[in-house]
């Protein structure tokens, strides 16, 4: 297993980049995310909980993570910011 | 005529009647507005109403507006005036307002910011209630009136009580009381805490109404500002809610604290005391905060419902004492003495029950530990409306069914329906409530018109949110039949119901003695009970969480 792998997300409106990230099991990941417009959040759907985090304009958010179990899960946006702000998603798979 | 809150009410002077009149109608037509909006709202959310999601932002930000500032602090103003006014002639002396000319300017600026807002709400981008200027920076205009709304409120909210103080004060004196009694004083703290609110009003959107007219530089801290306000707004409402079941228990029967007038104005005083530093709650989900002060912030977040906890203690324990010394037996035998004739006892009473549900479920949100598996989910709206309209919507319309007769020389109308729409709306509430915790839980967003995400979210999120519609469906017509049976007893033929007068309860004669109450202490220990049971499941949820999450830090 390699150390704690950084992985780079940036929010603005109205969508996460990457999109879509695959994660290994037990592997643990710091979180490296930037809102680049104006206030976001991202919140991990996990069917039964969740985990969230809120994201300041400009300000760098970090947040170490390991999954637990399998899964493919829903990340949405958790802070209103516009009117495309429902369309706001990406998904992180882990396998 | 005995001297009485109710026989008071008669005696005010006519201008004095037109501002308070005033007032309460303009709540009402908030209350609908807002009401409609969140109507609106909840049926595109449920999927029944098919509209860009623009549209429904919109809908919410009228109904945020309307129902969250205007409705809550129209009728605050016109409780605290009218009873202000009422009080001044408490022991005798003449009744009316003091400096009227405050009144009437706080008055006018707070229907101007109301109209205002509603104006803001559909000439740009949606605001959403926050007026949030970062999302808003490409519309000045939009943020210029939505501003000036708040702004012109927040005055409001500092002359209206105003006046409020300047009567209570005057019916002291050396020819008079030499101080206030607990409802004076209780008058006189939730006068304090509007202005404080209007205040704090003003330093949060005064610097985004400079940026708009070009006179100062962009809001970098609207953020900071809004959340003190925020705080104030969660909290004052919910002493006027109790200061307002306080004024019903001596309108309605005639009952003063089995305890004395000292510890109820030292309960009232607690709110001072326990409100301000129980903020740093909201601040959980904030990336880098240290974390001793997340410990502190759900330490203190225990504290919050103690003030609210102990008037309804007072409360409670004085009607059963009282009532028990009419007559009446058995553990809850005293519950039917009450004076169910006027609808101001069901309403009040079906809040009480609201206000257990929503304690119970609040501490489990104010729990650091669980704040980021709840806070931004549908947990929040489902559990605050058991405030915002099971406790305190509810205990403001008793407030004013028991007020507006008073003023208006008119009996209300349709009392048998205005006692059972309470328990309707109640209904409603149950199921919008009961469905929002459990979407929270399973992490439905709040603030997202269309929950599908395309397909991407588990299905069962929108079986959620259609009973979340229907339930907010029945409650939000139940109060719109309410909130229009009070605006129609405004006019017509003038007269009094003698029930709605409550010539039989004054309880203030009957020796109280040292009578047991237990319904409060038990209700307390069912409300300690349902909390720890809520917070229980939060944690097991949890556990469930399958991540390992550590270290959120900012830079």
């Amino acid at each position: 297993m390699l150390g704690t792998v950084e992985v780079l997300m940036l929010a603005e409106r109205y969508y996460f980049d990457p999109p879509a990230l695959r994660f290994d099991l037990g592997q643990p990941y710091r979180f490296r995310m930037l809102a680049a417009d104006v206030a976001h959040g991202a919140s991990i759907q996990f069917g039964e909980g969740a985990r969230m985090i809120r994201l300041a304009a400009g300000t760098e958010t970090e947040l170490n993570v390991t999954f637990t179990r399998p899964g493919s899960f829903l990340v949405y946006c958790t802070s209103y910011c516009g009117p495309g702000h429902d369309g706001m998603q990406a998904r992180i798979t882990v396998a | 005529m005995s001297d009485t809150i109710i026989s008071r009410l008669r005696t005010l002077p006519p201008q004095d009647r037109r501002l308070v009149i005033a007032l309460a109608i303009a709540s009402l037509l908030a209350l609908i507005i807002g009401l409609t909006g969140g109507l609106l709202t909840a049926l595109v959310r449920a999927g029944f109403l098919n509209v860009l999601p623009e549209s429904g932002y919109r809908y919410l930000s009228v109904h945020g507006v309307s129902a969250f500032f205007y409705w809550l602090y129209f009728a605050q103003a016109a409780l605290v005036l009218g009873f202000s006014a009422v009080e001044r002639g408490n022991g005798g002396g003449p009744t009316g307002l003091l400096r009227r000319s405050l009144a009437s300017l706080g008055i006018g600026a707070m229907m101007l910011g109301f109209a205002l807002g509603l104006v803001a709400t559909v000439m740009g981008s949606p605001p959403l209630y926050d007026g949030n200027a970062e999302l808003l920076a490409d519309e000045p205009l939009t943020v210029l009136v939505f501003s000036a709304g708040y702004v012109l409120l927040g005055l409001g909210l500092m002359l209206v009580p105003a006046s409020a103080i300047a009567t209570l004060l005057s019916s002291l004196g050396r020819d008079r009381r030499k101080v206030l009694d607990a409802l004076g004083f209780a008058l006189l703290a939730w006068s304090g805490f509007l202005i404080v609110t209007g205040f704090a009003a003003i330093h949060a959107f005064l610097p985004s109404l400079l940026w708009s007219l070009g006179l100062a530089d962009f809001p970098v801290g609207q953020e900071t500002g809004w959340h003190i306000l925020f705080h104030n707004l969660h909290y004052l409402p919910l002493m006027a809610t109790v200061l307002v079941w306080y004024i019903l228990m001596q309108a309605l029967t005639g009952t003063k604290s089995v305890f004395g007038a000292r510890f109820s104005k030292i309960v009232f005083s607690l709110y001072l005391v326990f409100v301000p530093p129980t903020s740093l709650y909201h601040m959980f989900l904030d990336p880098g905060l240290p974390e001793y002060v997340k410990v502190a912030g759900s330490v203190l977040s225990l504290f919050v419902s103690v003030p609210t906890l102990t008037a309804f203690l007072v409360i409670i324990a004085s009607l059963e004492v009282h009532a028990r010394a009419a007559g009446a037996t058995g553990l809850f035998g005293w519950i039917r003495k009450l004076p169910w004739e006027h609808p101001a006892t069901t309403a009040a009473s079906v809040a009480v029950i609201n206000m257990m549900l929503g304690i119970s479920l609040a501490f489990v949100l104010i729990q650091e530990k669980l704040a980021p598996l709840l806070s931004d989910t549908f947990f929040v709206p489902g559990y605050f409306h058991f405030f915002t309209v099971g406790t305190v919507s509810l205990s403001l319309l008793a407030g004013l069914s028991v007020l507006l007769p008073g003023l208006t020389g008119r009996s209300l109308r349709m009392p048998s329906l205005l006692r059972i729409l309470p328990w309707v709306a109640s209904a409603g509430l149950l199921v919008f409530g009961g469905a929002g915790v459990i979407a929270g839980f399973m992490g439905v967003p709040r603030r997202v018109m269309d929950v599908s995400y395309g397909g991407e979210a588990p299905a069962f999120w929108s079986t959620l949110m259609a009973l979340v519609g229907a339930g907010g469906g029945v409650m939000a017509l139940a109060l719109l039949a309410y909130a229009a049976t009070l605006l129609a007893s405004f006019v017509g033929r003038r007269g009094v119901n003698e029930n709605q007068e409550l010539a039989g309860f004054q309880w203030s004669d009957l020796p109280s003695g040292s009578t047991a109450a237990w319904t409060g202490p038990l209700s307390i220990l069912v409300i300690a009970a349902a909390m720890y049971g809520f917070g229980a499941i939060g944690f097991e949820l949890l556990q469930a969480v399958p991540l390992i999450a550590t270290g959120t830090a900012g830079h």
